[in-house]
């Protein structure tokens, strides 16, 4: 039997209360003089969510399809380029990684149209130099260094 | 008075109107551009004004808003795709006018519908503001916590049919609110051993994630839409008559007031206040199968509306601290970021700056006036901006605002986690708005639950016998339960006819 998307987020759901159940659990408690104390819209959400998260799971599913194969492929390879930007961001840098992620995500985005060189590669110079003059000098505001450096 | 002038010359301040008038175009951009939306461009502003002064980020924040929501309907008109949800029922007569050869009117009933509702309902909404915050000082800890369940309930009941999803939303909101220290005692909650979880989950990192990421890889995915081209010579001068206006005044009116009673309706903005609005029109006209044919009536339904929701949204904002549609809680968040605390003391303590919001809101809808009856003539060419250059750039500022929200490596994860939820959501047909509302009150739930249990000696029993919190909470009870009872009830009124029938 295929799960659909709702009765698969419903159990993550259940996992997720779980674990958080068990994490609640573990929360100090200096609750005094009548206050209900940290522990209890913990609780109370996990409680909410649990029940949601059965109803579902035993009720009629009324979700529909969301992408096809290739869809979902694009959608993983969008979602890996953002997860290395993010590395790339922490590790390297903005002025190392943004360049890099500024064409890729160029060239990921266009899919069939024609871009033009010259135009996407005053776009990589001038969003990674503009934005960091912007933020560093114009607003005072520190961009990623990177670790690494 | 003299404070609204005070703020309204703030507002007329060169530096400011500049800025206003940069977010003001920009705004128009995001609104007329399908996929994005007034609300995404206030999360990517929202970092720039870390480094600014109160002012500035308010022009630029109301700007991007007034802005984002006026120029939804030139795609609803030029192309019939609605450049935001605010702008679906434009489409039903936008369209058609243009393509009669109209476009020039039924861009003109749009630009000027919207600066009607937008004017009108600041002008309403500044006025009501001073009231409501004044009743509202007069409520407790009890009446605000039912307050806010009231507020998530009403979101919640808008995924009918799907209560339980809707719920679950909110309880994954709730959860969300909890990261962090709790407010009271100070505890740490699920931070997992993290330091970076302490301070709770960013607002910018959950609003980028949820709005930004998610939907710019979920339109890569599916495919970005190819927009036709459009000959603009058909546009020409300002295309519309006073007749127009004239003769539909009684739609004018009651849009007005549905966009402002929606508007101010916590989560139900201007995507529903447009749709309610055309609908009412449509019901009340005399001419109703002119609907859907290019009328000049069902075009300002919707765009009067829409605009008008707006205002609306600005009351519970700055008056009870409760944020009306997504773009205000993002607003809400620039509050905070700036110091200020929304609720009813706020006009009490910082009389010229609530007031400067409804200033800039009024000065903006002047400025979206001016620029869209200037620069209508080109409006085609703002539909043919490449989407892999404006999501390119939307990315980078989504990475970027997400560092500099809490100048964290960390948040971007944070981020990355949030669009992944808010993926899976979107899959699994669970609403995100909940989520969302839910965040922003978790923390105020708890503060006013905690602080009324331990104020009375009543515990619970309290929420129940103060009479205001009681309302609240019937409303929210009512809001929640009403759609799933309803349909049993008929159903067993449907089938008792079915056996008389037969």
């Amino acid at each position: 039997m295929k799960l659909k998307y709702d009765k698969l987020f419903s159990l993550l759901c259940l996992l997720a209360v779980v674990v958080l159940f068990f994490n609640t659990g573990t929360i100090r408690d200096l609750a005094s003089n009548g206050d209900p104390g940290a522990r209890l819209i913990p609780y109370l959400g996990e409680a909410v969510l649990c029940i949601c998260s059965l109803i579902i799971l035993f009720s009629k599913s009324d979700s529909t399809s969301f992408l096809d194969k290739a869809g979902w492929l694009k959608l993983l390879i969008m979602l890996g380029c953002m997860v290395l930007y993010t590395l790339g961001l922490i590790y390297l840098g903005f002025l190392i990684s943004t360049p890099i992620a500024v064409a890729v995500f160029i060239y990921l985005l266009k899919e069939d149209e024609k871009v033009n060189p010259i135009v996407a590669l005053l776009m990589v110079a001038g969003l990674t130099v503009g934005l960091y003059f912007m933020f560093t000098k114009g607003f005072s505001i520190l961009l990623p260094q990177g670790k690494l450096f | 008075m003299a404070d609204y002038i005070a703020a309204l010359g703030v507002c007329l301040e060169p530096m400011n109107l500049v800025l206003l008038f940069i977010c003001v175009v920009a705004g128009i951009i995001f609104g007329a551009v399908p996929g994005l939306n007034g609300s995404l461009g206030i999360s990517l502003l929202l970092p720039i004004t870390f480094g600014l002064s109160q002012n500035a980020s308010f022009s630029m924040l109301c700007g991007m808003y007034v802005g984002g929501v006026s120029g939804g309907f030139i795609s609803a008109v030029l192309l019939g795709i609605p450049g935001t949800p605010s702008a679906i029922a434009t489409c039903y007569d936008g369209h058609p006018m243009s393509q009669k050869g109209e476009t020039s009117r039924a861009l003109g009933l749009g630009i000027i519908g919207s600066f009607i509702g937008e004017v009108l309902a600041v002008l309403i909404a500044s006025a009501l503001c001073t009231i409501i915050a004044d009743l509202a000082l007069m409520l407790g800890p009890w009446e605000y916590f039912s307050l806010c369940i009231c507020a998530i309930s009403l979101v919640v009941a808008l995924s009918k049919g799907r209560m339980a999803k809707g719920i679950m939303a909110a309880a994954i909101g709730l959860l969300l609110s909890c990261v962090g220290l709790d407010p009271i005692t100070g505890c740490a909650r699920f931070t997992f051993g993290n330091k970076a979880l302490t301070g709770g989950i960013d607002m910018t990192a959950l609003m980028l994630g949820a709005y930004a990421l998610s939907q710019i890889a979920k339109s890569y995915a599916k495919g970005n839409p190819k927009l036709q081209a459009f000959d603009s010579r058909n546009i020409k001068g300002i295309g519309v008559r006073l007749k127009d206006f004239t003769s539909n005044i009684k739609t004018i009116f009651s849009s007005l007031m549905i966009g402002l009673w929606i508007g101010f309706l916590p989560g139900m903005g201007s995507a529903l206040s447009n749709m309610v609005s055309y609908s009412f029109a449509k019901s009340t006209s005399k001419h109703p199968e002119k609907f859907g044919t290019g009328c000049a009536e069902g075009i300002l339904a919707s765009e009067v509306s829409n605009n008008a929701a707006t205002g609306g949204a600005l009351i519970p904002m700055i008056a009870l601290g409760i944020p009306g549609d997504s773009a205000t809680a993002l607003l809400l968040a620039a509050l905070t970021i700036h110091g200020l605390t929304a609720g009813p003391l706020m006009i009490q303590q910082h009389p010229v700056t609530s007031y400067m919001i409804f200033g800039f809101m009024l000065v903006g809808a002047v400025l979206v006036l001016i620029i869209e009856l200037v620069v209508k003539r080109w409006f085609p060419y703002i539909l043919r901006i490449p989407y892999h250059y404006l999501y390119t750039i939307i990315l980078v500022m989504c990475f970027i605002g997400s560092f500099t929200s809490t100048n964290m490596g960390f948040n971007m994860v944070v981020m990355l986690f949030i669009a992944v939820l808010a993926l899976l959501m979107d899959m699994s047909g669970v609403p995100m708005t909940p989520l969302v509302l839910a965040f922003i009150l978790g923390e105020k739930i708890e503060e006013y639950l905690r602080k009324g249990m331990t104020y009375s000696s009543e515990g619970f029993a309290m929420f129940f016998t103060r009479p205001v919190s009681l309302i609240f909470l019937l409303v929210a009870a009512a809001s929640i339960l009403l759609p799933v009872l309803k349909p049993l009830f008929t159903k067993g009124k449907l089938s008792k006819e079915w056996v008389a029938d037969d």
